[in-house]
């Protein structure tokens, strides 16, 4: 029991460490940044003679009625020309499709798919009349990895973004993305996501808590950490097995040789995962994070929400832990992304949680005077050590990467780490480990609802 | 390749230290917490502990306390009491042993010492040892069995020398220089019967393990222990001392480790109805008293100051030459030296103190001089009465339940009487185990005072019977 408990409590402990460490400047990759200028590129993409990539934006929507407006006004104004951007309509029941015809004025155009990806059946293919590179495939609901099937099938560019139906782009994203993929060698990539409910409406890359309750303040601190520590620490290690489907980035003949998205829960982890066992045997190829492509994505602001779209997580976790587990259990010791999606994420993320709890639940009952006082004290001090430091490193990262919080929201801080701390990091572990076990029971979507909130608008203020 | 290795070699680093960190923590929080009990200075001594300073090196009292309880249970004896007193400046350490059976105060009546522990708990023994010494008690050390054994084990055993050769619960201890592991040294600390010297020569081998073990110092066994010790530390000692001062006293005080004097508490055996007592020789104790006010600075270093210090330095001399060889001869040279220097101030004194040695062939006889009504002392291996209890946990006093049964059964045997014809005029419990009875023949021409004792899980014996004159309990 007792060596039990310390093996676990390593490789906890290990984890988090490691990847506060690695995400420091210092271990940074030569090819992490761009290699010129930044006044020069400025220039370079502000007169025309930046070499643009052609880039394919897919967007499935299901019943986005409440953001795709949001989502229309953010594509439209980005200064990106080799750009198409394709809808696709996932047979959803609220007019979402009549919705985008209103918005951007769409005629039928006759589309040829590739062939090479199934998908079901698409009604009809239609081009923008205001926006001639903007697309919407309209189709039979099949989910959302069944419309990015779609979607790759009808797209023309090289570069294939896919986006959530609420993720909007920074007007300098693309650039980014097409600098990175200048790089023959990257396949695929996962841009930098934030909070959209704390997106100022000027173009400053300021962040505001100030219209965000104390769920979503949370949820900053844990996008934060999740994308400047966790996100960043793992590309470093070539072990990066999310490219949240918020943000990514691909090739597409990557995705074709992949055979295209697999109609799970967790398209987005199934995805990154067949293009590293795509990649296994060739060394050079890699998998990158591009930080300065930023976009920003929409989540929950109830706790219901919240526990919907975090059980669908955890859900998606599993089912790929068992989906691909003959991948893993080959290259676990081989493939840094297996080691540290079984070691990591699975043991001491998923298994340990039941175990740590079974512990201090035996303990309370069976020697309640002295243990249940040590574990408190115990749990206070970790928490301490670890919830502080790992948002503050956070918080620290972001501004690395030129994202800051204004100096009343200092306070706010705080009161989001406290949150964190003592109430927060409860309700993910409760997540993790009633997700995993309602997997078996329960795989369905959860679709979380939008908020209907209009983003992105000069002069108006998002609504508190 | 360079910054992988800076990294495996930060995090490795760090999640050591992490790991240090949270041992200590819980050591404090958990470990610490349930070893903390603290205790009602006396009111004369209520200021003083602010006024030390550990890490300025003030000397300061400690004082040892070996219980005899399991785990849990509350009341239990204390069977061994070692006051210390280290001074890291004069680098010297005092220890005095106190016989558990002496005679004190307690709440105004009088008992022995050990009983004031379960009456009032170390609190009250503290209040008894400073009232009996009239020195502060600033700390104090309470171990059980299992935690003795537990610490010894994790000092990996303990060296001994070994000067009376003896077995005792099927373990053999040959004379001279010996390892001996936590089981082996509980044994070896607590035997008293197979020692002529008695309880004596049972302090002298407690206090054998203590210097053994405060040699060791800081050498724990291995950090891979660290666990099981924290483990055996939790619910087997109980100290006031907060992790910190525990910090402080083993950081500053190691270089008073020099020099270990011990003293003995001259005195008579006494029998008050019936109840034997260690009666403490006032001037001895007066001497003793001085000399670790003295070593606590609580007086200035009088004219004899010099004198002190010189023997002193005599002392570390001799101790220092016997460290190699150690033999018997000069360790009990020691102890009379040092006893010699207590009674150095009056040379009267040491004209009736005839040494320690002496004293013990005193009590090794079986004439009993001090005890008038005692007309002779046997003392023989006798043999449990083979129990039939299951659960024993304490003398009973239950007339008629089979505990009575077996524990009037050996009194019998120890009085070698049979039990038809035997008179049980008056039974005391010593402790949770054992009792003293008072027994005649039906004749009432053999008067007999019977020691038994349960032996744990073999069922009660007679350790010592004493032969009376006249039946002093008759009028009971």
């Amino acid at each position: 029991m007792d060596i039990l408990i310390t093996v676990f409590f390593i490789l906890s402990v290990t984890f988090p460490v490691l990847h506060l460490y690695h995400c420091l400047p210092i271990f940074r990759e030569a090819d992490e940044r761009s290699k010129r200028n930044p006044a020069i590129k400025k220039w370079m993409i502000e007169h025309g003679h930046e070499d643009e990539q052609g880039l394919s934006i897919l967007i499935p929507c299901y019943n986005e009625t409440g953001i795709i407006e949001t989502s229309v006004q953010s594509m439209t104004s980005l200064p990106y020309s080799e750009l198409e951007v394709i809808y696709i309509n996932d047979g959803s029941t609220d007019g979402t499709m009549g919705y985008l015809g209103r918005l951007l004025e769409l005629e039928p155009c006759s589309m040829t798919p590739d062939g090479n990806l199934t998908h079901e059946e698409v009604k009809g293919t239609y081009r923008s009349r205001l926006y001639p590179r903007f697309y919407v495939v309209d189709k039979v609901n099949g989910g959302k990895a069944d419309a990015l099937n779609a979607g790759i099938e009808y797209s023309q560019r090289d570069i294939t973004i896919t986006l959530d139906a609420d993720t909007i782009l920074e007007n300098s994203a693309l650039n980014a993305v097409n600098d990175t993929f200048k790089d023959e060698q990257v396949i695929a990539a996962g841009g930098m996501v934030h909070v959209l409910q704390t997106k100022l409406n000027d173009s400053s890359k300021r962040l505001s808590l100030k219209y965000a309750n104390m769920l979503l303040r949370v949820q900053v601190l844990d996008f934060l950490k999740a994308f400047y520590i966790s996100k960043l620490s793992l590309v470093r290690f070539k072990a990066l097995a999310v490219i949240s489907g918020a943000f990514g980035i691909f090739r597409k003949q990557a995705l074709l040789d992949v055979g295209g998205y697999r109609n799970t829960i967790g398209e987005d982890i199934d995805i990154t995962l067949r293009i590293h066992r795509l990649i296994a045997n060739n060394k050079n190829s890699r998998i990158r994070f591009i930080s300065e492509a930023v976009g920003y994505t929409e989540l929950p602001e109830t706790w219901r929400d919240l526990t919907k779209q975090r059980l669908r997580w955890q859900k998606a976790y599993i089912d790929c832990v068992i989906h691909f587990s003959s991948f893993f259990g080959k290259t676990l010791f081989s493939k840094t992304v297996s080691f540290f999606y079984i070691f990591e994420a699975f043991l001491v993320g998923t298994v340990a949680s039941y175990i740590m709890t079974g512990i201090v639940i035996f303990n309370m009952i069976h020697d309640p005077q002295n243990t249940y006082l040590n574990y408190l004290f115990f749990y206070m001090f970790w928490i301490f050590v670890f919830g502080v430091v790992y948002d503050l490193v956070a918080i620290r990262q972001a501004k690395r990467y030129g994202f800051t919080f204004s100096l009343k929201d200092g306070f706010r801080l705080v009161g989001a780490i406290l949150f964190d701390i003592f109430i927060y990091r409860f309700v993910t572990m409760y997540f993790v480990m009633y997700g995993s076990i309602s997997f078996f029971f329960n795989k369905k979507w959860n679709k979380v609802s939008r908020t209907g909130r209009k983003y992105n608008q000069e002069g108006t203020k998002p609504a508190a | 390749m360079g910054k992988k290795f800076l990294l495996i070699t930060l995090t490795s680093l760090t999640v050591f230290i992490l790991g240090l960190i949270s041992l200590t923590f819980q050591f404090v929080t958990s470990t610490g917490a349930s070893m903390n009990e603290d205790f009602e200075q006396n009111g004369k001594y209520e200021e003083r502990k602010d006024d030390i300073s550990l890490t300025d090196g003030d000397p300061i009292s400690i004082l040892l306390m070996g219980v005899d309880s399991r785990p849990g249970e509350e009341s239990g004896r204390a069977d061994t009491m070692v006051l210390m007193t280290i001074n890291p400046q004069s680098e010297s350490i005092h220890m005095v042993s106190i016989p558990r059976d002496t005679h004190i105060r307690i709440n105004g009546g009088l008992d022995k010492i050990n009983s004031s522990y379960q009456v009032g708990g170390p609190g009250m023994t503290i209040n008894s040892v400073e009232t009996l010494l009239d020195v502060p008690v600033d700390y104090f050390i309470e171990v059980n069995m299992k935690g003795f054994e537990g610490i010894v084990n994790a000092y990996g055993g303990v060296e001994v020398n070994n000067d009376l050769e003896f077995t005792d619960k099927h373990v053999h201890f040959p004379k001279g220089e010996i390892k001996l592991d936590g089981k082996e040294a509980l044994i070896y600390a607590r035997m008293r019967k197979k020692d002529p010297r008695g309880d004596f020569g049972r302090q002298k081998r407690q206090r054998q393990v203590i210097e053994a073990l405060m040699q060791k110092g800081e050498s724990i066994a291995s950090v891979t222990k660290f666990r099981d010790i924290i483990n055996v530390l939790q619910h087997n000692v109980k100290t006031n001392m907060n992790p910190i001062e525990m910090w402080n006293i083993q950081a500053n005080y190691k270089s008073a480790r020099e020099t270990i004097e011990a003293h003995k508490i001259e005195g008579k055996d006494k029998t008050f109805k019936g109840t034997y007592y260690y009666m403490p020789d006032k001037k001895n104790l007066d001497n003793i008293s001085l000399t670790l006010k003295k070593h606590l600075e609580l007086v200035p270093n009088g004219p004899d100051a010099e004198q002190n210090r010189s023997s002193n330095k005599e002392n570390v001399e001799k101790q220092n030459a016997d460290k190699l060889p150690q033999n018997e001869t000069s360790q009990s040279k020691d102890e009379q030296g040092s006893v010699k220097k207590d009674s150095g101030k009056e040379s009267s004194s040491e004209a009736t103190n005839n040494g320690p040695d002496e004293e013990e062939t005193d009590k090794n006889s079986n004439e009993t001089g001090d005890q008038p009504n005692v007309k002779r002392v046997i003392n023989k291996d006798w043999t449990p009465v083979p129990t039939n209890q299951t659960n024993h946990t304490k003398v009973t006093f239950d007339e008629g339940s089979l505990d009575w049964e077996e524990m009037t059964a050996a009194i019998a045997k120890g009085a070698d009487l049979s039990p038809n014809d035997m008179i049980l005029w008056w039974v005391e419990g010593q402790g949770m185990n054992s009792v003293i009875a008072t027994v005649t023949n039906k004749a009432q021409t053999d008067n007999f005072r019977v020691h038994v004792e349960w032996i744990e899980g073999r069922g009660y014996a007679p350790f010592k019977v004493e032969e009376l004159y006249e039946n002093d309990q008759k009028h009971q």
